[in-house]
This record gives structure tokens, sequence and C-alpha cells, in this order.
């Protein structure tokens, strides 16, 4: 049986759903990772929400997160893992699918007061 | 969904919005367009021209530095620009030969540029507009054959176009990428 757009909107997941997450894992899903200040620039979060949110995406299995040292200074670097890729391709397909759907819902028609 | 779209094209296409490394680049094209047109202005020669080249490739290599600093780094998928450009290249050469082979009265290669400099400046919601103005000067560029222009301008013009088109380039999409980064720090 075909499921129900609604079925479909809380069948997302959170995880990635959330504006900010998804910001950070569309940035991700364009290249082959990016350090934490690119991540901070194009996204426009702060240093703690950022740093946040990559804890929680980290924990999901979605990101890997390499911390290192460039000379004196830390580096942080994260990439998508092979299951995040694949969880942000599904999540825009969903999403895609339930945009073509609300575009076939129809208003009902207004009914004029006497 | 128009800030994802972003977003993610701009994640995509850092290196190429990084636009102030083009921009010494420009600079021995827009003064060998110069020198053409003032007959009294002294050629470059070709040691001049090389040392000209080799310091826009350092002063290149420096600004990518700046951007670095400035709002970190992201790593491409370096296979995709690869694919991008030998394709871009092969189409190139292909209809190089072609007008070669058939001559048409507007050169097909200048065509082809202003129609990828279309595609460019129309991407991502008309983010990098300023590729139309390149784009337009391309197929302005391409009518001189058929405007009866001699080919010495045509030369200077080739030169200028090079060189104008990448300092539009340069500013236009230092400016995107400035004003993408901001717009986010600033939300």
């Amino acid at each position: 049986m075909k499921r129900q757009p609604f079925e479909e909107l809380s069948a997302l997941s959170r995880l990635i759903h959330d504006p900010s997450r998804l910001a950070i894992l569309t940035a991700l899903a364009a290249c082959r990772g990016a350090d934490f200040l690119f991540l901070q620039s194009l996204t426009g979060l702060t240093k703690g929400n950022l740093s946040g949110h990559l804890g929680k995406l980290e924990r999901g299995g979605l990101v890997a997160i390499t911390k290192s040292f460039k000379g004196k200074v830390p580096h942080t670097s994260v990439a998508l893992t092979p299951q995040g890729r694949d969880a942000i391709r599904r999540h825009w397909k969903q999403l895609e699918q339930l945009r073509r759907a609300a575009g076939k819902w129809t208003a009902a028609p207004q009914v004029k007061p006497a | 969904m128009n800030d994802l779209r972003r977003i993610h094209y701009v994640a995509e296409h850092y290196e190429q919005l990084q636009g102030l490394r083009l921009l010494p680049l420009s600079v021995p094209f827009l003064l060998s367009a110069l020198s053409r047109l003032a007959p009294s202005a002294t050629m470059l020669s070709g040691a001049g021209w090389s040392l000209l080249l080799v310091s826009a490739f350092a002063m290149s290599t420096l600004i990518g530095r700046y951007y670095s600093r400035q709002f970190g780094q992201a790593y491409p998928f370096r296979w995709r620009s690869v694919c991008q450009i030998a394709a871009g290249t092969a189409a190139f050469f292909a209809l190089e030969w072609l007008q070669e082979l058939r001559p048409f009265p507007i050169p097909l290669p200048i065509l082809f540029i202003a129609i990828v400099m279309t595609r460019i400046g129309m991407a991502a919601g008309w983010l990098r507009s300023h590729y139309l103005l390149i784009a337009a000067a391309c197929a302005l560029f391409g009518l001189l054959p058929v405007l009866g222009v001699s080919l010495d301008t045509r030369a200077a013009a080739l030169d200028g176009l090079i060189g104008g088109g990448l300092a539009v380039a340069a500013i236009g999409d230092h400016r995107v990428l400035r004003s993408v980064m901001a717009a986010r720090s600033a939300s």
C-alpha cells in the first residue's frame, strides 16, 4: 500500500532534517571533505553550535572527524562516511518525493460566507 | 531550498570561487592588449611575458592562502574538475578543427565559450551572473569577423577579452564568495 505524505514526513530522519545539520551535510556531500572553519563560514554557525552538531552527526555515524595539527595550530577536518553519503542522498530523494506529492495536492474549495 | 542549493554549489566550486586568484593572470593579457592598441607602446617581450605569468601564478598561490585563512578549506572531488576541463578542452579543439575544415562566419570555439559562460552564469539561481557579461563579450567578439574588423584589432580584442574576462570573473567570484560567507556569518 502506498504511504501517505504525512507518514513519509514523519519517516524523515530527525538527525538529518535539522536545518543546521542539513546544511552541514549538504556542504559535505558536495566535496570530499572540509575543515571546521569552512563549515563555520558557510553555515554561519557559532563554534559551539557547529561542534555540537558535528558531535551528533559523528555519533550517528554520518561523518568522520579527524583532528590534527598544522604546525602548532589544531586543525579539524570533517568528511561524510559512506553511510552518511547514502543517508543524505536518501534524504534528498525523500524530500523530492514529498515536494512532488505536495505539487499534486489541491486546495479545498473555499465556501463564501452568506 | 535555495539556501541549500547555494551551500552545495559553493562547497562544490569553492576553489573556482576564490576569484582573486585569477586577477594577477589578467594583467599580462590586458598589458598585451594595450601594447597592441597603442603603436607607441613597447610590445611585451617573450621574457617579459613569461616573467609576468610566473609572478601571476606565484601571487595566485599566495592569494589562495588568504582564502584558506579567511574561510577555511574544502577538498573537492578532483576527478570532476579534471573530467570537465578535459571535456571542455576536447570540445574546444574539435570545434577549432571544424572551423578550419569549413569556415563558418562566426568562430565556433568562441561561441562554445560564450555558451559555457552563460551556463556558469545561470547556475545555482544566477549566483555568478557576472559570467553573462563575459558571455556577451565573447558573443560580440565572435561578430567581429562579420563586421569586417581588421586582424590586428581582433588580436588586441582577443587579449582584451581574455584579460577583461579574467578580471570580471575574478572580482565577481570574489564578491559572490564574500557575500555568501558573510551572509551566513551574519545570520
